[in-house]
């Protein structure tokens, strides 16, 4: 099949799945990832190499798209209206993940520090689809859907946050043939990630002052697309965090920008078929065959971030005098991984040719196992936290006698 | 000609404490929901209202975090499923519905740059403010284009 064939065939197979899978309450990007796995690598490799090629350049994109998109979470308006019980509850659930999994992994697990601390960072996102498909599905009202929604919402713009100091800080670890000295660590890092907020508050300030020559939507929508991708290839270019420059384009624009919502609106209308082919292509690129190799290594991740998230979360709701039940049962409903997490296995898979792959195949084969129990788990949250209801009352019928 | 020229200057206004059962209440003759605005004690604009701000108000997945959230299915709220309580329309108030971000003209602004950006945020309608901030009225995309046709000869 040519390229472009190939494209529709996934396109509308795509499209085909979501609906099928939409039956069994699971979020369409779940099916999309299935897609990528059955034509990918692992099973009928029917996927032309052009394509996978691109994956790159597609999961650039769409993580450019992504981080921009999450820096909207930080304008002082959220921050006014966000209760503190989400604030704290999502910065120690994210950070309890992290620091766990790094731990762990480099202590019990004797894996090199740099790769448990992608392990970790990565084990810091949590994927709102499948939250937001639960809490639809049973029609869960409350107190605790509110903080939960909340804190899955907020919860991957810390992440990207996590993962980019720490990639930072791996990369600096891991430079080919220069043993890693803390001085040199500490200033690579801090010009990758102030580098990437510099950038991303310039090119911000640009685009907020430029945009009064804009006159129609087309040009509203090619004038973002193009400063989106210009911050994300500057990023690339000099060699800066690509997630955070973008993320810090989309906070600094949201808070100088009084009309910024429609930046974020207009790049919406048109990011689902990037997303789409984005999680494709990391089903694609999965390779069945290492599973062999993951066994333990991925049981301990998916056991630690499990453990990480519920303790940060506990610990976040005790901080925050939040209430029993969402002190208890927080954790429970912060386990499905998705989207932000694969994104993040992709940049270390390119930034570490040989140990990258197996972080990346860790992630994905975690993520389907996440993907499949993190929805029944946040059901069983909702439930035990009394916000689903489980019975309707009716008024008692009056009749004349 | 200026924006200020052909504006409307009586606009419902409401506070950011006036609830949903009141705005419901307000509201109730108009057929079309326009959009309200909101002012603090000093009038100055603070917020809108949308219909889309009350349809969506009990829905808890539509709320602004999640709406930034990446890879979400986007649902149409079901207006009928909808489980609303007399309570809720009591507690509920405009604050917690109304939008902060939204986009305004100057009542100092020329006619043609109002219609511009009328275009460009896909408006039909949109409140007209001072240089301090203060609301002084509303104008329609129709009023233009009934400006435009009335004053060429």
């Amino acid at each position: 099949m040519n390229t472009l064939l190939t494209l529709g065939v996934i396109f509308l197979s795509a499209l085909v799945l979501a609906k099928v899978i939409d039956k069994i309450k699971l979020p369409s990007v779940t099916a999309y990832l299935l897609l990528g796995l059955l034509i990918g690598y692992s099973f009928f490799n029917i996927i032309p190499n052009e394509l996978i090629k691109a994956t790159d350049l597609i999961s650039n994109i769409a993580l450019g798209f992504i981080a921009f998109s999450i820096g909207r979470n930080f304008s002082f308006d959220t921050f006014k209206r966000i209760g503190k019980s989400i604030m704290w509850i999502s910065i120690l659930e994210a950070s309890g993940a992290w620091l766990t999994v790094t731990i762990l992994f480099f202590l019990l697990l004797k894996q090199p520090i740099y790769i448990s601390l992608l392990f970790g960072a990565i084990s810091a996102a949590t994927a709102p689809a499948a939250t937001v498909m639960v809490v639809r599905e049973y029609k869960a009202r409350g107190n605790f859907t509110n903080v939960l929604l909340g804190v899955v919402a907020i919860d991957d713009a810390w992440c990207l946050i996590i993962f980019s100091i720490s990639l930072a800080i791996a990369k600096a670890l891991n430079i080919p043939g220069v043993n890693p000295h803390l001085i040199r660590v500490i200033f690579s890092s801090i010009k990758e990630i102030f580098g990437a907020l510099i950038l991303g508050g310039i090119v911000a300030f640009i685009m907020s002052v430029l945009i009064k020559h804009i006159r129609t939507q087309t040009e509203f929508l090619i004038y973002t697309l193009g400063f989106v991708l210009l911050n994300t290839g500057l990023a690339i270019l000099l060699h800066f965090s690509v997630l955070l420059s973008n993320m810090f384009l989309g906070t600094v624009i949201i808070n100088i920008n009084r009309t910024s919502d429609k930046f974020f609106d207009t790049l919406s209308s048109i990011d689902s078929p990037i997303y789409l082919l984005f999680f494709v292509l990391a089903g694609a690129n999965f390779e069945l065959s290492a599973l062999k190799n993951i066994g333990l290594l991925g049981i301990c991740y998916i056991i630690f971030r499990v453990s990480g998230k519920a303790l940060g979360g506990f610990l976040g709701g005790q901080i925050s005098q939040a209430p029993e039940n969402v002190k208890k049962y927080i954790g429970l409903g912060l386990i499905p991984q998705a989207g932000v997490a694969l994104g993040c296995a992709l940049i270390a898979k390119a930034n570490f040719p040989s140990v990258g792959r197996f972080v990346f195949n860790t992630v994905v084969a975690t993520t389907i196992i996440y993907e499949i129990i993190g929805p029944i788990c946040t059901k069983l949250a909702l439930q035990k936290a009394g916000d689903i209801p489980t019975f309707v009352s009716k008024p008692i019928e009056q009749k004349n006698i | 000609m200026k924006t200020k020229d052909i504006m409307t200057q009586s606009v419902t206004t409401i506070t950011r404490e006036t609830t949903l059962n009141k705005i419901l209440d307000i509201f109730k003759n108009f057929h079309t929901f326009p959009i309200v605005p909101v002012i603090d004690e000093n009038k100055k604009l603070i917020g809108v209202i949308s219909l889309k701000n009350i349809v969506e108000i009990f829905e808890p997945t539509k709320s602004t975090l999640i709406k930034s959230a990446p890879f979400i299915d986007q649902k149409e709220v079901d207006l009928f499923e909808l489980e609303i309580t007399d309570e809720m329309k009591h507690l509920c108030i405009a604050e917690d519905m109304m939008e902060s971000k939204f986009v305004t003209l100057n009542e100092e602004m020329d006619l043609k740059e109002a219609y511009n950006l009328m275009r460009l945020h896909n408006l039909e309608e949109i409140l007209v403010v001072n240089k301090e901030n203060i609301l002084v009225g509303r104008v329609g995309v129709f009023d233009i284009v009934r400006t435009v046709f009335v004053t060429k000869k």
